[in-house]
């Protein structure tokens, strides 16, 4: 769906659609809210049309997996079926139909469409780190419990802009001295006793 | 497994703020704008075509006027409490109301760094990022002068694009209809 005209953000009135006119706004003409806007090419493009898909002109033809009556334009990078301009999802270098798509959308498999990810890195420091402010005699079980956390964590997809293996690293090396400080105190103590 | 300790290098950094359990960050790659908003250990992406963006509008506020006059009130009264305990005590040892200037001075010093954070970073401001299909409140960009370095930086990305190839801007010379090649030149 189109989006609306530009409003202003503080009365909600629309402003004037000229981008030239935009540019050069310094203030709302309605409420004299101070405004600073950036306008760019895209403004007053409109959406941008998708392609359109052509129909089969005979049987030697190949055709789409999904739309059997339109001519096959490219095969699915990843399952190899062919597929018509309209199913066509150019993803990078890569061409996808839909249903790997919907499959990577589960799994990541793809940085385009990866939503969101679990920073391992966090679990595992907050596993390290809590014990020593909140209850410090668990510190050899949750160190073991964060080293861990840290090797499932290294083995799942990273934080796509953080340094989150470093992290994880750094966090299992902590919790692994953390642990090891914390047994050779139980020890130490048992044999005072 | 991938074994990339560092962070991916076709992303910059633009800009990085706080959210409610969290954090906010943007992201610049050569096509896209990444917002990364990390809420407890969950980072959660929105992801922006630079080819889609149409407006970036920025709102400045008055946050910083009101929060710096009711802090800045506040701040007078604890430092002119601890000034009237400090002289008292100075001048008339018998009041010894030392305990009266420090107990006024420790929300005085705190009042006074608060007073600094809202003051010197600039106007708080409101960023709103609007595309083709949406019109998105960009958190975490919220001093005035970072939006416009953060607004400079995406405008420079879009302007360094290159333009998309169609077919209006694709010149093809024309050929005449019954028009001859050009002899080759002699050698």
């Amino acid at each position: 769906m189109r989006n609306p005209d530009p409003a202003c953000p503080a009365c909600g009135r629309l402003l004037p659609s000229a981008p030239q006119f935009l540019a050069t706004l310094t203030a709302c003409p309605n409420c004299l809210a101070d405004l600073e806007i950036a306008v760019f090419p895209a403004f007053g493009r409109g959406p941008m049309v998708g392609r359109t898909a052509e129909k089969t002109s005979g049987d030697d033809e190949a055709t789409c997996f999904f739309h059997p009556s339109k001519k096959a334009s490219v095969p699915c990078d990843r399952c190899g079926r062919f597929l018509c301009a309209l199913c066509d999802l150019p993803f990078g270098s890569e061409h996808l139909c839909p249903t790997c798509v919907q499959a990577a959308q589960k799994s990541g498999g793809i940085e385009g469409v990866v939503r969101a990810r679990v920073r391992w890195d966090i679990i595992v420091w907050w596993t390290v780190l809590l014990p020593v402010l909140v209850c410090y005699f668990v510190l050899p079980i949750t160190g073991l419990v964060a080293a861990g956390l840290a090797i499932w964590g290294l083995r799942r997809p990273p934080s796509r802009v953080a340094r989150s293996r470093f992290s994880l690293i750094a966090g299992m090396i902590t919790g692994l001295l953390f642990a090891g400080g914390g047994i050779a105190a139980y020890v130490a103590l048992l044999m005072n006793k | 497994m991938e074994t990339r300790l560092s962070k991916d290098p076709s992303y910059q950094r633009l800009n990085k703020g706080r959210a409610i359990m969290g954090n906010v960050s943007y992201w610049l790659a050569v096509d896209h704008l990444l917002l990364v908003q990390v809420t407890l250990a969950q980072e959660q992406y929105r992801r922006f075509e630079l080819r889609d963006l149409e407006l970036m509008v920025v709102r400045p506020n008055s946050v910083r006027r009101i929060a710096g006059w009711v802090v800045g009130i506040l701040l007078a009264i604890f430092l002119g409490l601890a000034g009237f305990a400090t002289f008292r005590t100075v001048t008339n040892p018998a009041a010894d109301e030392a305990a009266l200037a420090i107990l006024a001075a420790i929300p005085a010093a705190i009042l006074g760094i608060v007073w600094l954070w809202i003051l010197v970073p600039g106007r708080f401001c409101q960023v709103r990022i609007r595309t083709g299909v949406q019109t998105l409140f960009a958190p975490g960009i919220v001093r005035l002068p970072k939006a416009r370095r953060f607004v400079a930086a995406i405008r420079a990305a879009v302007e360094a694009m290159p333009a998309p190839l169609d077919a209006h801007s694709v010149a093809v010379p024309a050929v005449e209809p019954g028009a001859t090649e050009p002899a080759p030149p002699a050698p």
